[in-house]
């Protein structure tokens, strides 16, 4: 048994791969890019990186790595387990006034998605099975959209009460 | 390291951020000073966690470890409600 550290999280992700799922053509979900990541993303045509991370350390560094590649860099630290409809309007606005091909990130492509979707059915108009269907034509797996049910109907009770408080 | 706590919540296989946001409804039924133990092998949910109770008003994250069971990590969290 040993205590655990955040060095521990980050030895981890950092020996990942680039996990990315392109929604459509201005925008892609994905997961914790590496900082050999940067320069290729820019080179693809991203102009701006949203990151959903909390750590405001790490986002810094990764600001000043992103911006050296030509890359508009925007922290949102949103609290996805915890949502609120303010959070989800801060997500739509920030997404809306973005310019050009948008890569948005967290550290495992999970919580972008949720927020993704929930943007979709609040703001846009879209079903829930729309919504649904596009994350897994997309590419996300079973386990990811069992999260994402179990997460937006937490949102919807939360709402819900709140609106009857 | 023996820690006492006084329910357990086994979020094993659950990803980001489904150890947190079942933590946060498990906290909330259990009365103010206890303890809830959250099992997971999601290895985000050691910073996950640590970044939650900085904004909880409600949770204080009492320890964190790491154990090996069947070949895998497990990542053990140990919250207590605090209001």
């Amino acid at each position: 048994m040993r205590p655990c550290t955040n060095d521990v999280e980050l030895a981890a992700a950092q020996k990942a791969d680039l996990i990315r799922y392109d929604i459509d053509e201005r925008l892609t979900l994905a997961g914790q890019p590496q900082p050999e990541h940067w320069a290729a993303l820019a080179a693809e045509g991203f102009q701006v990186v949203i990151n959903m991370r909390s750590d405001p350390e790490r986002a810094a560094i990764q600001q000043r790595n992103a911006e050296a590649a030509g890359l508009r860099y925007i922290h949102l630290p949103l609290p996805v387990y915890e949502l609120e409809p303010e959070h989800l309007e801060q997500y739509h606005q920030t997404i809306a006034a973005a310019q050009g091909r948008v890569f948005l990130h967290c550290r495992s492509a999970t919580r972008v998605a949720l927020m993704w979707l929930l943007d979709r059915i609040v703001y846009d108009g879209w079903s829930r099975e729309r919504a649904e269907a596009a994350l897994r034509a997309a590419g996300y797996d079973d386990d990811a959209m069992e999260t994402f049910t179990f997460c937006v109907d937490d949102y919807f009770e939360r709402a819900a009460a709140a609106s009857r408080r | 390291m023996e820690l006492t706590y006084h329910q357990t919540l086994d979020v094993k296989g659950a990803k980001c951020p489904m150890p947190l946001v079942k933590s946060r409804k498990a906290i909330t039924e259990l009365p103010v000073g206890q303890v809830l133990r959250v099992i997971a092998t999601d290895r985000g949910s050691v910073a996950d966690f640590q970044g939650w109770v900085k904004a909880a008003k409600n949770v204080e994250l009492v320890a964190q470890e790491v154990v090996q069971e069947g070949g895998q990590e497990l990542y053990i969290h140990y919250l207590r409600r605090t209001a």
